[in-house]
């Protein structure tokens, strides 16, 4: 999904998108239309891969998936849990099909000295982190053969020593972003929790309070269940006010 | 989803400052139950099933017999059996393949309050003594596991009793051990004589809570099993996992069991499961 | 040992009325029920009730393949697990899959495989645990239908559905869709599967006795049955997306609109390119 896409489903006025299934003939007409994301060519037909919403733009049909797993892209931040460790590199689960390795290298800090060519004298071990640890990273490679990449040089990248994770189905993370970010400026300002959303579909988060991190989860994934639909970000507003008189919150 | 199987750290530290704040991560209070929904008769071919939704734990169990010889030491009683078996559609960590120790734990857990309380009145199922016997099998399987399979299991395995239709037999020769079907089948409310209820606490640094979820059972230190019959006596007792507890605090477990324990059993009131066509 | 009530099978299973023993016609379905996202823990997940079969159907992957040689460099592997509980038959079966089931097995992954894109998902596992709960006849190809649909569910691309169904023959007649006893007492059973994008039989048994015209008659009533199903199957997948949809019909904003939210927030703030946000 991408913000093109969750306009054109958020638009109120527009009617709900078509969901489609796999197999489903989406188009017999080649010369208007040319098979886009999410379809293939089967004869004389476009058909539809995966169950998901049926979005026509320009000449292209695309199906948008509401189901399936993380595919590693180079350049994404993703957060990952290590799952295991040798003295060499760090395997860490990133809700892929394949495991992320992260190498002691590509944890150094850059400082001054190492900008200046020295890098700082820690020792390349794996000491640093432990099963189990809580890491956002980004990929720095990634193809289908291997195992991608990762890196924990960067603003925002490293480890969190606190705060909750959630996961869910990775194609619904764009709307939990929202058309803009619109989405993700609504939870944060309406529940006053630190969120940070990343493609693999895990979701960390950390607020004030238990209350609020509580609605925060309950409110992810109403938007989760309620992903495919039209005027959303409306309804979880008025989701949230009418949940913080329930619960007594503010 | 692949987090539900990992151990994450950050998950531990959360909700062990939740819950020493009284607060669960699914919104409970410690000693609070998640939702218990029983449906049985689901399985035609069975004596008795059960299908038991513990939250988004779900565990079906059936009930089977067959005729055969007793255990040599206990040549006119009855044998009965369970089984549990935790296949890897119900979590991605499970493997294929024979049952593990924790699928064996899991039986047996199951399996020892039910021989305790001496549950199942097995002198009655005792057709020539030495020779023929019934054999009930109670076989427990994990649809989706979301933690506490043990109270779900033992639940499902009792309502699965409750419900069965086992034919009675007659015996035409006893030299020849040759029987027939009577046309009845056991009474269950005969059959059984006592109901008793398992209750797990979890443990994670000094607190502890009752009926953990999946995301509590991963990173909790270990667990407590408490199991009490009709009389409020206690009928089994085990302790699971690196925890471990001092002997006061095993003390007011204990009463804390009973009192959910009783309160469990009055809300589910298993007797309602029997099928009214037995005799 | 042994049992106390013997299975009785009766003489006819087709009454004087030309109906079935259990009241259907000769080219009638039994009903059928299914589900989608039964399973929470697993990627993809369906439930199917056909007559008194009771089967659920999950998929975990994809994923890395354990042993690691099983792997293959070119294309994904698709591994399914058919398994019956062993109070799902009248005479309890052991725990240990035996050689039906394995066989079982081989035949849904051999009928699955040829929709899947596995080759988008090189050196990983696709594996699809069957367990049925309750038997009732014509097991493997209520397998095969629930199965696509947990795949489905899993996101895993593929051309199309697939669906199955089993013709029979008893009393010296066609049937659709053998019950449990038809099966055991009937003179042939033909289960079938078609994988829909190319209208292709992927999934061909036959043991009995039949001749060709019948063995043709047979198919007509099989393509039949399957245009059904095959709409039930639509329609499942379906329901759990649109009936959030028409839950949602009534509703109506009491809030005011987004825009004045809008205005509160630093849009400039926002960079989306990577999916991350931050606020830290």
């Amino acid at each position: 999904m991408e913000i093109e896409d969750i306009e054109e489903i958020d638009n109120v006025q527009m009617k709900d998108k078509e969901i489609v299934i796999p197999g489903e003939v989406l188009s017999e007409d080649l010369t208007n239309f040319t098979p886009g994301r999410g379809t293939t060519k089967q004869g004389k037909k476009i058909i539809s891969l995966f169950v998901g919403l049926k979005v026509i733009r320009k000449n292209y049909i695309n199906v948008i998936p509401l189901r399936g797993i993380y595919t590693p892209t180079e350049g994404d931040k993703v957060i990952g849990v290590i799952i295991d460790k040798n003295p060499v590199k760090w395997t860490l689960d990133i809700n892929a099909r394949n495991c992320g390795i992260l190498k002691p290298s590509n944890t150094v800090e850059r400082t001054q000295k190492f900008k200046k060519g020295k890098p700082d004298r820690v020792r390349e071990t794996t000491e640093k982190f432990n099963v189990g640890d809580v890491l956002i990273v980004k990929i720095t490679q990634a193809d289908r053969l291997h195992r991608p990449e990762l890196t924990t040089q960067g603003k925002y990248l490293g480890k969190r020593n606190s705060g909750k994770l959630i996961e869910i189905p990775p194609p619904k993370i764009p709307r939990i972003i929202g058309r803009k970010g619109s989405m993700i400026n609504l939870l944060k300002n309406m529940t006053n929790c630190n969120i940070f959303v990343t493609q693999n579909g895990r979701i960390w988060i950390q607020g004030d309070n238990f209350e609020h991190e509580m609605l925060l989860i309950d409110t992810i994934h109403k938007i989760e269940t309620e992903a495919h639909t039209s005027g959303l970000t409306d309804r979880i507003k008025e989701f949230i006010i009418n949940e913080k008189i329930k619960r007594g919150i503010n | 989803m692949s987090l539900s199987k990992i151990l994450v750290s950050t998950e531990r530290k959360y909700i062990l400052n939740n819950l020493k704040r009284d607060k669960r991560i699914d919104g409970r209070d410690l000693y609070q139950y998640r939702d218990i929904k029983i449906d049985n008769n689901i399985v035609k071919a069975a004596e008795g099933s059960a299908e038991v939704h513990l939250g988004k734990t779900c565990v079906i169990t059936g009930v089977k017999y067959e005729l055969g010889p007793p255990f040599p030491d206990m040549p006119d009683k009855g044998v009965y059996t369970v089984m549990a078996e935790l296949i890897p559609m119900s979590w991605g960590a499970f493997e294929g393949g024979p049952p593990d120790e924790r699928a064996i734990e899991l039986a047996r857990l199951i399996d020892r309050p039910i021989r305790s309380a001496k549950t199942i009145q097995n002198d009655m199922l005792c057709l020539i003594p030495n020779k023929l016997v019934y054999i009930i099998f109670i076989d427990v399987y994990s649809i989706n596991y979301s933690g506490n399979l043990i109270d779900s299991g033992a639940i499902s395995a009792l309502t699965a009793l409750v419900s069965s239709k086992i034919p009675t037999a007659k015996i035409v020769d006893k030299e020849k051990a040759e029987f027939e079907w009577d046309g009845g089948y056991f009474n269950t409310k005969k059959l059984l004589k006592n109901l008793p209820i398992s209750v797990t606490f979890g443990k994670i640094d000094d607190v502890v809570f009752v009926d953990p979820n999946l995301t509590e059972e991963l990173v909790m230190d270990g667990r407590i099993t408490y199991a009490f019959d009709d009389d409020g006596n206690l009928v089994s007792l085990q302790k699971g996992g690196l925890a471990t507890f001092s002997i006061d605090e095993i003390k007011s477990l204990a009463r804390k069991a009973k009192e959910l324990g009783d309160k469990l059993r009055k809300d589910l009131d298993l007797w309602q499961y029997q099928n009214l066509k037995n005799k | 040992m042994s049992l106390l009530i013997k299975d009785e099978s009766p003489e006819k299973l087709i009454g004087e009325d030309g109906k079935r023993l259990d009241g259907r016609d000769l080219n009638e379905l039994r009903s059928i029920k299914m589900e989608v996202g039964v399973i929470p823990n697993a990627d993809g997940s369906a439930y199917i009730e056909w007559g008194g079969n009771k089967i659920y159907a999950a998929v975990y992957g994809p994923r890395e393949v354990h042993p690691r040689h099983d792997a293959r460099p070119d294309r994904g592997i698709l591994r399914t697990f058919y398994r019956m509980t062993t109070y799902s038959v009248s005479e309890r079966k052991r725990p240990a899959p035996g050689r039906r089931e394995k066989e079982i097995s081989l035949v849904i992954k051999n009928a699955i495989e040829p929709v899947l894109f596995l080759e988008l998902y090189p050196d990983s596992a696709v594996e699809v645990y069957i367990e049925v709960i309750s038997a009732d006849g014509g097991t493997r190809c209520a397998c095969t239908t629930v199965a696509i649909l947990a795949l489905v569910d899993a996101g895993i691309p593929m051309r199309g559905l697939i669906t199955a169904v089993a013709a029979g023959k008893v009393d010296g007649k066609l049937i659709i869709d053998c019950s449990g006893d038809e099966d055991k007492s009937g003179e042939a059973d033909l289960p079938c599967a078609i994988t829909w994008y190319n209208n292709q039989i992927s999934l061909l048994q036959f043991d009995g006795i039949m001749d060709l015209e019948e063995f043709d008659r047979s198919l007509d009533l099989i393509m039949e049955a399957l245009e059904k199903i095959h709409k039930l199957q639509e329609e499942a997948l379906k329901k759990r997306y649109i009936d959030v949809r028409n839950n949602l019909k009534n509703y109506k904003p009491e809030v005011v609109p987004t825009s004045n939210i809008e205005e509160k927030i630093d849009l400039n703030n926002q960079k989306n390119q990577n999916g991350g946000d931050q606020t830290e």
